[in-house]
């Protein structure tokens, strides 16, 4: 099969709190994305994305946002733990779509000031990701004391990239491949 | 039953396109908050997406 459309990859900053320790995260897995040649990938910061709130699901449904997602073979979902779950709005954001997810891989990672990196987050989108259509992989990320990760420009402390790093992208890349294609040429019946 | 006889080609590129999914979704309007079933397409040409309920036509996108 020759492939040349290359894979779209966004990352999904997934708060909107000012501060946010999970801001050069998600910047630095975009800088790893986009060393790859078979990729194209972009920030998608939901903080710049019109969130009304007196509704919800579809019917808040952003078209950019909706065309990103539509466009993209795989998701990057960059998300702190707060109070042992995912923030308000990014759950907001993610029910704003239906369609557009199906079929599509999705890497998580979680970022949190503790030990424990996420680990509580991620374990709470699981479900969510399924739901929505789909496939998580089996390799996350997990930023632990993202205060300290960090320096006040935004660089990594300890120069990158983690091994882990790598081998999330590498899985994800290839379940969005061998989604890419069954979506277009796999039939269901 | 093979429901690719009944593809509306590609909306973009007129290539019949592949149904790759069927998902219940919820939906609004017209009462209550109902499950529909709803199929979902891509085209193995240009990637453009589409779904439809059956019965109700389709929505295509790019």
């Amino acid at each position: 099969m020759t492939e040349t459309r290359p894979l779209s990859i966004p990352v999904i900053l997934g708060t909107t709190r000012k501060g946010r320790n999970s801001g050069p995260v998600a910047r630095m897995i975009v800088a790893e994305l986009a060393k790859r040649p078979e990729v194209v990938t972009e920030l998608i910061d939901i903080a710049t994305l019109p969130l009304p709130t007196d509704d919800a699901g579809t019917a808040i449904k952003d078209p950019g946002f909706s065309a990103k997602i539509d466009r993209a073979d795989a998701l990057v979902i960059v998300s702190p733990e707060y109070n042992h779950g995912c923030p308000g709005l990014l759950k907001h954001v993610l029910d704003s779509c239906v369609e557009e997810y199906i079929h599509k891989a999705v890497g998580i990672a979680g970022v949190s000031a503790s030990t424990f990196g996420g680990a509580r987050v991620i374990e709470n989108l699981l479900p969510v990701m399924r739901e929505l259509g789909m496939v998580t992989i089996f390799w996350d990320l997990n930023f632990s004391n993202a205060g300290q990760l960090f320096d006040a420009d935004g660089k990594p402390r300890d120069p990158g990239p983690r091994p882990s790093t790598i081998r999330f992208l590498n899985e994800l890349i290839w379940m969005a491949k061998t989604l890419r294609y069954g979506r277009e040429q796999i039939p269901l019946t | 039953m093979d429901l690719n006889k009944a593809l509306t080609p590609c909306p973009v590129c007129g290539v019949p396109m592949n149904h790759h999914a069927d998902k219940m979704v919820y939906v609004e309007g017209c009462g209550p908050v109902h499950e529909v079933l709803e199929e979902f397409y891509r085209c193995p040409n240009c990637g453009a997406a589409a779904a439809r309920v059956p019965g109700q036509g389709e929505q295509g996108s790019s």
